[in-house]
């Protein structure tokens, strides 16, 4: 035969030889082969580094490294954790939490105080460039800590014994327990010295929570394995836990179809209506309430917006309900306001706060505004970050705005992560946003999305309001905070108008039927909850 | 040849410092930093902090200048995301994965495109030589996107033939490496098609029916050979584009591969791994280029390959 035959031969002959290669390593376990015993589950995405202390709180650190606390959602309460108990002083600032007796790390060393004074300074060391130290900002001398201003010494964490340790905040805070649920997971100090970044390899790795990582593949799985020394080992059924990097909800679906997941929560939103009325996959569809919030800001800087009789009129020409039925469709709820349901703080729909969809009332008040029929009204930009959903709801809530008030509206989709920054300093009329809760408080978004000391130029500013989430953050009667923070909601949502809320995101999961679960509205799994029939 | 594959070889590494700067200063320009969040902007201290810490607070050509002294010694830097990962060490994992599909999405295109152009060639006009070129335009026209769901849901759910997907077994490549290779297959189809007709029309392949030669060997002999030489020269920058290209399909397939941190890094403005994949690939461009023109000399006669 001839050379061109060969050449051709070769490459095909190659890349067999390449991928004879490349598979020849025994591959890890067939997902579908693995014993029912096991969990698989669906990762998005890479997790990188999860260390607790200097990351945000993965899925993967939040089974491994413990809290002081837990929260209970059922009845919105502190249950205790790694801190079987704690007291709070007269004055609301100084937290003392005493830890449970003979807790141990992987690696047979005892939990102490020291361990979780170690973690918090981690987290608001400046060397650590954590992205939520701010979070911790509450806690004595942290923001000045952070700053460089003072050493990690000064923060208001203190080991007092092995099993106590106080936390000092500036401030009282009634939703500091819960924000705890969330952050100040231990990280092993001598495992983070002796290894540096490493220190989360699976050869490295040392946990006190209930599962421990035995294998990582980047980009592929990672695989948690129940951690016998964690204190409460005996009551997690599920022994071993492997997720598999995959990004695409389409194929998590498939890959669930197929057998090879048992559990995945992002479902496209096109196959909702086939996945829950299916006869095999109904029975095994949950939907329920999910702490995330989908709301619009106004450029309350530029005009027609800095008028608030616009932005009044632009929200009650907002039907969200249209945009729930006809196009999320995955049982989200409309919002009246911003907290969603079964957080602390959260104002129901039923008690009237926020602006109705009416037309009429919309119109009138753009007339009053010196808008009458939209005459004279400046074309309106809206922006949301490039997603085919953000595009469709635009789409639908532009021709609600053109057709009720006669407004001229513009769609702008932003490709990349600059486009909160660049919305925040004024870069559209009126843009999307959403915000998932780090802890179910109302503080967590009134405070850190709204108060003016965030420090975004064109968004609602209010001096009231701000005074009245100051007052709410450092109440402890519970009645008074929730009254609080219904004024609060009135200002934002309904008397300043200054951002629309449309909907709570929806919680849409498969779940297969030998699995149990706890429903929450959490979005944090914790699998030591779990268990296999 | 040896001074010529030299030289072309040195000629890499001014074509990989224009590249680098034309990608450093334009990423740069883009708006926004790595440490951007989604939902909510950083505490301006806490961004300048960041940014401290990774020297993108110094003019843009000293970190020029910095990213050029460390990728010199070999050190193409952190990455911002992953923040324990080197851009080493992520190409070190996952550009074997993409080189193994694309090298795989290769034979596929080979195997099925070259013989689908020469009997439609040989067809010519005929019910074969539609059905070929129908198949060929098919498989440009449909995209990965389309494709990959299509096979998914044929041959894994409702055939049971094969997983859905992941990577690491034979039966996980399949799939893929068809969804990647097929719009390939088709252009090489269309290709070698082309070619075959011009060179059965040649004298020598008519000279040879008239001196008798069987038409099996005029074909396999005198045409085909010849044919596939254009063949060839696009093999080179097809496998680098099957390489670089596979984001889509890795995504599809929940594929541990480079592609996806070569596109996801754009967005997330992880500047040291745009960089790092963008010479990588460039080089792979490159290197695919100088195989094809080492191989053709070697397969035409006809071609010298000069130093000067």
């Amino acid at each position: 035969m001839n050379r061109i035959f060969r050449a051709l031969g070769v490459i095909c002959a190659l890349s067999l030889i390449v991928t004879g290669a490349a598979f020849a390593a025994p591959a890890g376990e067939s997902a579908a082969g693995g014993a029912r015993a096991d969990l698989n589950l669906a990762l998005p995405g890479d997790p990188g580094n999860f260390d607790p202390a200097t990351n945000w709180l993965h899925i993967l650190a939040a089974q491994q490294f413990l809290t002081l606390v837990d929260w209970d959602y059922n009845r919105s309460e502190p249950v205790a954790n790694a801190a079987e108990s704690w007291s709070i002083s007269d004055d609301g600032r100084t937290y003392t939490f005493t830890l449970r007796e003979g807790l141990v790390w992987s690696d047979g060393q005892p939990v102490t105080a020291a361990d979780y004074e170690y973690s918090f300074q981690t987290i608001v060391d400046p060397d650590s460039a954590t992205p939520f130290a701010y979070r911790a900002f509450i806690i004595e001398n942290a923001a000045a800590v952070n700053a460089g201003e003072q050493p990690v010494s000064a923060l208001g964490v203190q080991a007092v014994d092995d099993r106590t340790l106080t936390i000092t905040l500036t401030e009282p805070a009634t939703w500091f327990l819960s924000s705890l649920s969330s952050m100040g997971h231990s990280v092993p100090r001598s495992a983070r010295e002796a290894h540096g970044a490493d220190w989360v390899a699976p050869e490295n790795i040392v946990v006190n929570g209930p599962y421990r990582l035995v294998e990582a593949v980047p980009e592929d799985r990672y695989v948690l394995e129940r951690n016998d020394a964690y204190f409460d080992a005996a009551s997690v059924d599920i022994p071993r836990l492997t997720f598999f990097v995959v990004e695409d909800a389409s194929t998590q679906l498939a890959m669930y179809e197929a057998g090879e997941l048992d559990f995945i929560e992002s479902i496209p939103p096109g196959e909702l209506d086939r996945v829950s009325t299916d006869d095999v996959l109904g029975p095994e569809y949950y939907n329920g309430p999910r702490f995330v919030v989908y709301y619009y800001f106004f450029n309350v800087t530029k005009a027609p917006f800095d008028n608030v009789l616009v932005r009044k009129a632009f929200a009650a020409a907002l039907d969200k309900e249209t945009v729930t039925e006809r196009i999320t469709r995955g049982g989200e709820v409309p919002a009246g306001t911003m907290t969603p349901p079964g957080s602390t703080g959260h104002v129901a729909n039923e008690v009237g706060i926020g602006i109705p969809y009416d037309p009429e009332q919309a119109k009138a008040w753009l007339a009053d505004a010196g808008y009458p029929d939209g005459q004279g009204l400046p074309e309106i930009e809206l922006g949301f970050n490039a997603s085919q959903l953000h595009q469709n709801i635009a789409q639908a809530i532009q021709k609600m705005w053109q057709d009720t008030l006669g407004a001229d509206v513009s769609l702008r989709s932003v490709e990349g992560r600059a486009y909160s920054v660049n919305a925040a300093q004024g870069a559209h009329n009126v843009w999307r946003m959403g915000w998932g809760m780090d802890y179910p408080d109302a503080h967590n978004i009134h405070m850190e999305l709204f108060h003016s000391s965030v420090g975004q130029p064109a968004t609602f500013k209010n001096a009231e309001y701000d005074s009245i989430i100051e007052r709410a953050a450092v109440e402890r009667d519970l009645a008074t905070r929730q009254q609080l923070y219904q004024n609060a909601e009135r200002i934002l949502v309904q008397d300043e108008a200054g951002i629309i809320p449309i909907y709570w995101y929806a919680d849409n999961s498969l779940t297969k039927g030998y699995v149990e679960r706890p429903v929450t509205p959490q979005f944090m799994k914790l699998f030591k909850e779990w268990s296999i029939n | 040849m040896l001074t010529y594959l030299l030289r072309r070889l040195l000629w890499l590494v001014p074509v990989l410092l224009v590249i680098s700067v034309v990608t450093f200063f334009l990423m740069h320009s883009i708006p926004g930093n790595p440490f951007d969040q989604e939902e909510k902007p950083l505490p301006p201290e806490v961004v300048a902090r960041l940014e401290a810490h990774y020297h993108l607070d110094e003019p843009v050509w000293r970190q020029y200048l910095r990213y050029m002294g460390g990728a010199l010694r070999g050190d193409l830097g952190p990455s911002y995301l992953y923040k324990d990962r080197s851009v080493n060490e992520i190409i070190a994992r996952h550009f074997p994965v993409s080189f193994v599909l694309g090298a795989l999405a290769l034979s596929v295109a080979v195997v099925i495109g070259v013989p689908l152009g020469i009997v439609s060639a040989l067809r010519q006009n005929t019910t074969a030589d539609y059905v070929a070129m129908f198949v060929a335009v098919s498989g440009v026209s449909v995209p990965a996107l389309t494709l990959g769901p299509l096979l998914i849901w044929g041959l894994a759910l409702q055939l049971g033939l094969l997983p859905v997907a992941r990577w690491g077994s034979w039966q996980q490549a399949v799939m893929p490496a068809f969804t990647l290779g097929i719009g390939q297959a088709a252009i090489l189809a269309r290709l070698t098609r082309a070619s075959m007709l011009q060179v059965i029309r040649e004298d020598y392949v008519r000279t040879a029916r008239a001196k008798g030669v069987r038409e099996r060997r005029v074909i396999v002999h005198h045409a085909l050979r010849n044919a596939l030489i254009p063949v060839v020269t696009v093999l080179g920058p097809l496998f680098a584009a099957l390489v670089t290209g596979s984001m889509v399909v890795e995504q599809i397939f929940a594929i541990p591969g480079l592609g996806d941190f070569y596109v996801g890094a754009v967005g997330d403005r992880d500047y040291p791994v745009i960089m790092g994949t963008t010479l990588l690939y460039a080089a792979v461009l490159v290197i695919a280029n100088l195989a094809v023109d080492l191989a053709y000399s070697w397969i035409d006669p006809r071609i010298r390959l000069e130093a000067s």
